[in-house]
């Protein structure tokens, strides 16, 4: 994997991962390390959490397709190793003032 | 078919607090599916709130959230019965309740400046590195 090209973008948006019976699976206990991994990312790397907990939705059914996916996350983060959430100093006195957003869509799985 | 529910938290220049997560129940319309969020980012703000008040950094004012569905606002600012609310679990208005009390109030803001957008679906390259810069990910 070490030879892989980094990719700029984590998906696809026009492709979207189903369960699929006819593709090849692969080892069940070898993508489950490989999200494993990745989830333990999303602590410092927000960025990654969607495609990462889309992927952990199939880790009981992992094909190949799934597993070329969780392949471009790792190739993602190979292009953005050095990234993290950056906080700069505060001008205001009032630091508390939280943003928060939320959004909820349909995304089919 | 279950939506995702997304949400972040910030404190202006970075989020320290994120969630993408498959909801629980199938919701019947976009305006429940944002209520069910609603519902658990009022958990996840009123832990924070206690959390920053025993690290002796009350927030004074109430904490703002960021909705992009009208509807959902004016069924938080509306009690009246609405055709469209009646099957809604009575856990979920827990957090009108919390509004109420004047913890959290709930502003809207267009789908574009939506920065919780990236939780929750794939999104075209230009637009993912805008609200990843804008989620304070940046190179070191």
């Amino acid at each position: 994997m070490e030879d892989y090209k980094a990719v700029a973008t984590l998906t696809n948006p026009k492709e979207s991962l189903s369960k699929e019976d006819d593709i090849d699976k692969v080892e069940e206990g070898y993508f489950r390390s490989m999200i494993g991994c990745l989830m333990y990312l999303t602590a410092t790397r927000p960025d990654i959490l969607f495609a990462v907990s889309i992927l952990s939705r199939y880790m009981h059914y992992a094909s190949v397709m799934h597993l070329k996916d969780a392949k471009r996350v790792i190739r993602y983060i190979k292009g953005t190793i050095d990234f993290g959430v950056k906080f700069k100093k505060c001008q205001t006195s009032s630091c508390w003032d939280f943003l928060m957003v939320i959004r909820v869509d349909q995304w089919m799985t | 078919m279950k939506s995702t529910s997304g949400y972040c938290f910030s404190l202006r220049s970075g989020v320290f607090s994120w969630s993408s997560k498959k909801q629980e129940t199938v919701a019947q319309s976009t305006a429940e599916a944002e209520f069910i969020t609603a519902t658990s980012v009022v958990n996840q703000a009123l832990w924070l709130r206690k959390l920053f008040c025993d690290l002796h950094l009350k927030q004074q004012n109430d904490m703002e959230v960021f909705v992009d569905n009208q509807a959902t606002i004016t069924i938080f600012h509306n009690p009246v019965f609405h055709g469209k609310t009646k099957h809604f679990k009575i856990k979920i208005f827990f957090s009108r309740e919390v509004q109420k009390e004047g913890e959290v109030s709930h502003i809207y803001c267009r789908s574009e400046d939506q920065l919780a957008d990236i939780f929750i679906k794939p999104l075209p390259a230009n637009k993912f590195d805008l609200l990843r810069h804008r989620l304070g990910v940046c190179s070191s």
